[in-house]
């Protein structure tokens, strides 16, 4: 979708006609026009200027203080009416430019500081604010594509859901450490598998990694974690239990408004998203302080970091390959984070359910519809960017 | 003034803290208009603010350009639509400043003068004697930021020295793009033939742009643009970006246009080039020529008479009610109309309080300046000094 760059009108032309009525008027005195001495090019220009005054519509008043882009629209008609009537004139008096009476009109106002012109300084010209553009390069959207866009984002608001309840579950000692530990063992193999097969398909530059080493990594990282376990369960001991909540609902929110939302970038993780990234991770961390053996906390924490820091970049990579799949896998987080809640807290589903149907089908309106506010004004002011093509480099 | 200074020349507003000083000198020295400059100056804004409590007359010249869609930008703009929407008259420096500002304070374009800012032309003459004639030098004057364009000038330093052996740069002026320079210097071997001076003193830019047959100017934005004034009154034939109000500041023969874009700089530069080989040949392009035309299109003279002419235009106008103040401020916008009023009712409080401590009475008026008696003594120095 595109759209048309619109000249915006200029609201002052009646006030302008006004002014140059007075000026033929008052101002130079009257010659006989002679299209010899003066070029056709001033003939065809001029004349119009002074006929003008006949065809003048109603002077608009109250005018003193106004938003020039306000009156914008019903401004356009008025111009669009003066040129026509300015056309015909032209034709007119080429037709008949012998026409005797017709006063000689001052030379025409110019965009310029260095002549003198025998205009007011405060005098406004009719190609006041002629090179403005507005809404010049706004990109339209459409409403199916903006649908298909939120998927990510109530993805990522589902698996926030999911973790919350997987805490719960864990805390409430309806989910063992051991249950959870396999679980997300056996989906990160499984998603790793996945990841590798892409890559190979995909031909990203990742192919390369060696197997072996994120491997090793991977072991090394487990293995840290389980030892320091412990520590972080006894982190938060002399914190109440309110506090904890109140900051896990406050780095939640941080993290679901720095996540890396965008599909171009696959694997690493750049400013907003490590911001989203730490908080996630604080939040866990947090958490996991609550939690009461050893292997849950383990559990509950590598489940975390494979949660936010792995499963963003495999719906990423699902996104890339398909809008099918990531729609699925969207309608399968969301309802595994209703029917998880269901069990937990009735009203956190619903509002779980109506906050994704909110984004998915109500936003996008809201964005469409929002979109005729746009108002974006560029014009010779703007700072020119700079188009270097280093050819040296 | 008492005013700490922050960063860069610049100071905190301090909104009504200037209120006293302010009006003690509005009083004392009988002022009727009082005339600010430049929109990033919070003392401008403070003084506009506090004459305007205390009922005078006030301008506003505005030297900047600014777009709509940074929040520096969107900030600023609300700053100058506070101060604007209350002073008797504003004025621009160009066409395009003046459309800037139209827009970006809501202002009545009838409203706004156009006052083309000048030069004394006495101190930017040409001299034929400076120049090496061995070589076609080329003249950079500019603070070294982005603003001005400096990653353009990086990148045609070294593809005019390479098409044209003749060719020197004289860079002058200072600044974090210093750098990108230096390094281009070094990397393309130019040492010879790139100069960099530094910054350079106000009373030394004549004695550099003197050496050079061609001025560059490769600006990003600009209301107007005094360097190329400069340059053109010193004889230079000028090549400059077209952006902001610079296509409004020279006529055509004496400058070349380019985008802001390293191809088409590169090729005005080799036609400014070409035509500084032509120049002797003709005499509507000597440097002579050039000053005595400068000179007679920009002069303070002009301004001051013109600028008077505002003055004149303002100073009978009836001063509005204080309410009528009121609406063109809550007018700025939704919140910040309600904000700017209660700022004006504010400082229109403290007037009065100010009043009331300081009475206008016990204020002691200056003297008027004998300006004749000064002027017969500097005469009589003069004389002294003459014998």
């Amino acid at each position: 979708m595109k759209i048309m760059p619109t000249r915006i009108g200029v609201p002052f032309l009646s006030r302008r006609r006004d002014n140059l009525s007075d000026a033929a008027v008052s101002g130079s005195p009257p010659t006989r026009l002679s299209p010899l001495s003066h070029g056709l090019d001033d003939t065809v220009e001029d004349i119009p200027v002074v006929l003008k005054k006949s065809n003048a519509s109603p002077v608009r008043t109250g005018f003193s203080r106004f938003s020039p882009l306000k009156s914008a629209g019903d401004a356009e008609a008025t111009n669009g009416l003066y040129l026509a009537t300015s056309r015909t004139a032209a034709v007119d008096a080429t037709a008949s430019s012998t026409r005797p009476t017709v006063i000689q009109p001052r030379r025409p106002w110019r965009k310029l500081l260095y002549i003198k012109q025998e205009y007011p300084d405060d005098y406004v010209d009719d190609t006041f604010l002629m090179e403005l553009q507005k809404n010049a390069n706004v990109r339209m959207y459409d409403y199916s594509t903006v649908v298909i866009q939120t998927t990510v984002i109530t993805q990522h608001l589902s698996s926030i859901m999911i973790f919350i309840s997987v805490f719960i579950n864990l805390y409430r000692g309806s989910l063992t450490g051991r249950t959870l530990v396999w679980c997300s063992s056996m989906s990160t193999v499984l998603g790793f598998v996945f990841w590798d097969i892409l890559n190979m398909y995909l031909r990203t530059p990742e192919q390369r990694i060696v197997r072996l080493n994120l491997i090793k990594g991977a072991m090394f990282f487990a293995l840290l974690l389980f030892g320091l376990s412990p520590i972080l369960r006894t982190l938060t001991e002399d914190t109440s239990r309110d506090t904890i909540w109140a900051m896990t609902v406050i780095f939640f929110g941080v993290n679901l408004a720095f996540h890396d939302y965008s599909t171009g970038n696959l694997t690493n993780i750049r400013f907003p998203g490590s911001v989203s990234l730490n908080a996630a991770v604080l939040a866990s961390v947090l958490l996991a302080s609550q939690l009461n053996n050893n292997l849950s906390v383990f559990a509950f924490l590598s489940f975390a970091l494979k949660w936010f820091a792995l499963f963003p970049i495999f719906r990423r990579y699902l996104k890339r390959i398909s809008d099918a799949a990531s729609m699925a896998t969207t309608m399968v987080l969301a309802l595994m984070a209703t029917a998880l809640f269901m069990y937990i807290n009735k009203a956190v589903a619903l509002l779980h359910i109506f906050s994704s149907l909110f984004i998915t089908f109500v936003c996008p309106l809201w964005l469409i519809w929002v979109q005729r506010y746009k108002n974006e004004i560029n014009g010779p002011w703007d700072e020119a960017r700079p188009i270097v093509h280093r050819y040296f480099h | 003034m008492p005013a700490v200074i922050v960063y860069s020349n610049a100071s905190l507003p301090t909104f009504f803290g200037t209120f006293p000083i302010f009006r003690q000198i509005f009083i004392r020295e009988q002022i009727d208009i009082v005339h600010g400059h430049q929109a990033f100056s919070t003392f401008c804004h403070e003084a506009i603010l506090h004459a305007r409590s205390l009922g005078l007359k006030t301008v506003f010249t505005d030297h900047s350009l600014l777009g709509f869609a940074d929040a520096s930008g969107i900030l600023l703009n609300k700053l100058l639509k506070f101060t604007l929407s209350d002073v008797n008259h504003a004025i621009c420096v160009s066409h395009t400043s003046k459309e800037n500002t139209v827009l970006r304070a809501a202002l009545d374009p009838q409203q706004v003068s156009v006052i083309p800012n000048a030069i004394i032309a006495e101190q930017f003459e040409p001299d034929l004697g400076a120049r090496d004639p061995s070589w076609v030098t080329i003249v950079v004057l500019s603070r070294l930021v982005y603003r001005k364009g400096i990653d353009l000038l990086v990148v045609a330093v070294p593809r005019i020295c390479q098409l044209y052996p003749r060719v020197r740069f004289v860079i002058g002026g200072d600044g974090p793009k210093r750098i990108d320079l230096e390094q281009m210097r070094e990397r393309f071997m130019l040492q010879d033939r790139v100069e960099l001076l530094g910054s350079v003193k106000a009373a030394d830019v004549r004695n550099v742009l003197v050496r050079g047959d061609i001025f560059l100017n490769t600006s990003l934005t600009e209301a107007f643009c005094i360097a190329i004034v400069e340059a053109a009154s010193c004889g230079l034939l000028v090549v400059s970006t077209k952006v902001g109000g610079i296509p409004e500041v020279l006529p055509r023969y004496m400058i070349t246009f380019a985008a802001p874009e390293e191809d088409d700089i590169v090729e005005a530069l080799s036609q400014a080039i070409a035509r500084v080989d032509d120049r002797p040949n003709h005499p509507e392009l000597s440097p002579q020529w050039f000053h005595s035309q400068v000179k007679k299109m920009y002069s303070w003279h002009n301004v001051a008479e013109r600028t008077e002419r505002v003055y004149r235009q303002i100073i009978d106008v009836e001063e509005p009610p204080l309410i009528e103040r009121f609406r063109r401020y809550y007018g700025c916008g939704l919140v910040a109309g309600k904000i700017f009023c209660l700022i004006a009712a504010i400082d229109f409080l403290i007037g009065a309080v100010l009043a009331w401590l300081w009475p206008k009475e016990h204020i002691e008026l200056a003297q008027p300046f004998a300006s004749e008696k000064y002027q017969r003594i500097v005469n009589q120095n003069r004389l002294r000094h003459h014998r």
